[in-house]
C-alpha cells in the first residue's frame, strides 16, 4: 500500500478542488435556508422518516429483545423484594380503590345535579417507538404511525404512564414526536391542587422548567404537574410529573414517564371545543351602528336597564 | 503490443474499474447502514441517548486506509442524510465529515505506520474538536447552548466505540474486499 495523500480533492487537480469548494459554499447555504425557510425542509424530512421507520424498526429488533431479556432478568434477580413491595403496595392501593370509587360515585351525582357537560372520552392509537432522533440538536422520536392511521399535528403523545410530548410531523407511515425535554417545547400545565397556571419548557435536560407562572405564588415541592389545554393543542388533565427545586431553587418537573425505556407510546385523538365563527361579532340586536350626520340613530340601540 | 496483450490489459482494466465502483458503492450503502444503526432506540446514559458516532469511525478508516473510495459527492449526500435524520441544520453533517476526511488524509503518512493507540489518541482529538464545532453550531440553531452533558457523553461513547469497529471495519474489507482489490 503505497503512503501517498490521496484524497477527494486531489485526484481530480483543478476541477476536483471547484467541486469540493462549490459543494462547501453549497453546505453553507444550506445551513443558511435551514435557518431561514424550514416548511420545505419539514416535509423532506418527515418523506425520510417514513422511508427509515420500517428500517429501523426492522434493525432495532434484536436491541427491542436485549431490552426484554435484560429487563426480564432483573425482574428475576430482584423477584422476592419485589413482590413484598408490592404485597405492601396491593395493600395501600385496595383503599385508595375504595376512596376512588366512593368518590366517582359522589362526582356523577354531583355532575348530574349541576347538569355539567363531560369532556368527550379520548380515543388514542398506540404506536411502536422506531428510531430515537435525539441530539444536540433535537429530543424527538419517531413513531411507526402516520396520517393513514388518523395521527395529527399537534396531538397529545403518551407513554405508559404520563405525557411525553407531542407529534410535530406526520408523514403517511411515521410521526415524529417532540417530546417535552426538547429545547423547543412549550407545553401549557396547570399545577395541582394550586390550581397554578404555567408553561412547562424543555431546555434539553431530563427535567424541564417550569416557567411564566403567577409571581404571587410558588410552586409547592411535589405538587402534580397536569396539562392544563390552554391553547387549544395538548388535551387537558394529562399527568406530566411532579414539581422538584434543582441547586439554584429553579422550580422543575421530574417526569413521571420514563423517557429513556420507552418501547411503545399512545397517541391522544381529542377534539377540542371549537370556537363559534365570527365570535367576535355581535349580534344583530346588540350592535350599535354609529350616529349619522344628522345627529339621528338608527333603531338598533341598547336600551338601558 | 501484440493485439491479445492489449486486449487482456483492457480486461484487466475494466475489471479493475468494476472493482473500484463496487467498493464505492459498498462504502456508501455502507455509511447509510452505520448512519441508520445509530438511530436505533438505546439505553440512556445519564439521561441521554449515547448516539455514538460510528460514521465518523467508519469515515477515519476509510479515509486513512483507502481514501479514494469516499468521493466528494458520496460524502455530501451521508453528511445530508445524517442531518435529515439529525434534525440538525442540513449542510453541518458535511462539513463535519470533510474536516475529518481531510484532516486524516493530512496526518496519513504518519498514522499509518503507528499503532491503534496512536489511531485513538489522534482520533479522540479530532471528536473533541468536531463535538466543540456541533455544541457552538446548535448554540446557533437553537439561540442557546446545549446541555453538556448532550455533547460529551455520544463523544466519550463515540471514542469508547472506536477500537472495536475499527477492528470490525479491517475485517469487513478484508472478507469482502483482498486487499489487492483496494489499492
Amino acid at each position: 500500500m503505497s503512503l501517498d495523500n490521496r484524497g477527494i480533492g486531489r485526484k481530480g487537480g483543478i476541477s476536483g478542488r471547484g467541486s469540493v469548494l462549490f459543494l462547501v459554499i453549497l453546505a453553507f447555504l444550506l445551513i443558511y435556508i435551514t435557518e431561514s425557510g424550514p416548511r420545505l425542509l419539514t416535509s423532506i424530512r418527515q418523506v425520510t422518516h417514513d422511508l427509515i421507520a420500517p428500517v429501523t424498526e426492522f434493525i432495532g429488533r434484536p436491541v427491542v429483545a436485549l431490552r426484554r431479556t435484560s429487563s426480564a432478568l432483573t425482574d428475576y434477580t430482584d423477584l422476592i423484594n419485589e413482590n413484598a413491595k408490592l404485597k405492601v403496595q396491593l395493600n395501600e392501593l385496595l383503599a385508595w380503590e375504595d376512596r376512588a370509587l366512593r368518590l366517582e360515585a359522589k362526582i356523577v351525582r354531583y355532575e348530574k345535579l349541576l347538569n355539567v357537560k363531560i369532556d368527550s372520552q379520548y380515543n388514542f392509537k398506540t404506536s411502536r417507538v422506531v428510531a430515537d432522533l435525539g441530539g444536540p440538536f433535537v429530543r424527538t422520536v419517531l413513531i411507526n404511525s402516520g396520517e393513514d392511521d388518523g395521527i395529527r399535528v399537534g396531538q397529545a403523545v403518551l407513554g405508559a404512564s404520563g405525557f411525553i410530548g407531542q407529534v410535530v410531523s406526520v408523514g403517511n407511515s411515521s410521526s415524529r414526536v417532540l417530546l417535552l425535554t426538547d429545547l423547543n417545547s412549550r407545553i401549557p400545565v396547570q399545577l395541582e391542587p394550586s390550581g397554578l397556571q404555567a408553561i412547562l419548557t424543555g431546555d434539553n435536560t431530563s427535567e424541564p422548567i417550569i416557567n411564566f407562572y403567577d409571581d404571587k405564588e410558588v410552586p409547592e415541592k411535589g405538587a402534580r404537574v397536569v396539562t392544563s389545554g390552554y391553547g387549544g393543542r395538548i388535551s387537558p388533565g394529562l399527568i406530566v410529573g411532579t414539581v422538584n427545586f434543582n441547586r439554584q431553587g429553579q422550580a422543575r418537573v421530574k417526569i413521571r414517564e420514563k423517557i429513556s425505556n420507552m418501547n411503545y407510546v399512545r397517541v391522544l385523538d381529542y377534539k377540542f371545543v371549537e370556537a363559534p365563527e365570527e365570535e367576535t361579532q355581535l349580534p344583530e340586536a346588540l350592535k350599535i351602528t354609529p350616529q349619522n350626520n344628522k345627529g339621528q340613530q338608527t333603531d338598533n340601540k341598547i336600551e338601558g336597564p | 503490443m501484440s493485439f491479445r496483450e492489449k486486449n487482456y490489459r483492457q480486461i484487466i482494466a475494466r475489471s479493475s474499474e468494476g472493482n473500484r465502483f463496487a467498493l464505492t458503492l459498498f462504502t456508501f450503502i455502507m455509511a447509510i447502514f452505520l448512519i441508520l444503526i445509530t438511530k436505533v432506540p438505546l439505553f440512556h446514559v445519564f439521561n441521554v441517548t449515547p448516539h455514538p458516532s460510528i460514521i465518523c469511525i467508519a469515515i477515519f478508516y476509510w479515509s486513512l486506509n483507502d481514501p479514494e473510495r469516499l468521493s466528494i459527492y458520496s460524502l455530501f449526500f451521508i453528511g445530508l442524510f445524517a442531518d435529515l435524520l439529525l434534525i440538525s441544520p442540513i449542510g453541518i453533517g458535511f462539513l463535519i465529515y470533510l474536516s475529518l476526511h481531510y484532516f486524516v488524509i493530512s496526518q496519513r503518512t504518519t498514522l499509518l505506520n503507528r499503532g491503534l493507540t496512536v489511531k485513538l489518541a489522534v482520533f479522540t482529538l479530532a471528536m473533541i474538536f468536531l463535538y466543540f464545532i456541533v455544541f457552538f453550531m446548535a448554540r446557533y440553531s437553537h439561540g442557546q447552548f446545549p446541555s453538556v452533558k448532550t455533547i460529551i457523553v455520544p463523544c466519550i461513547i463515540t471514542i469508547i466505540c472506536f477500537i472495536p469497529f475499527y477492528r470490525l471495519f479491517e475485517i469487513i474489507d478484508n472478507l469482502l474486499f483482498p486487499s489487492g482489490l483496494r489499492r
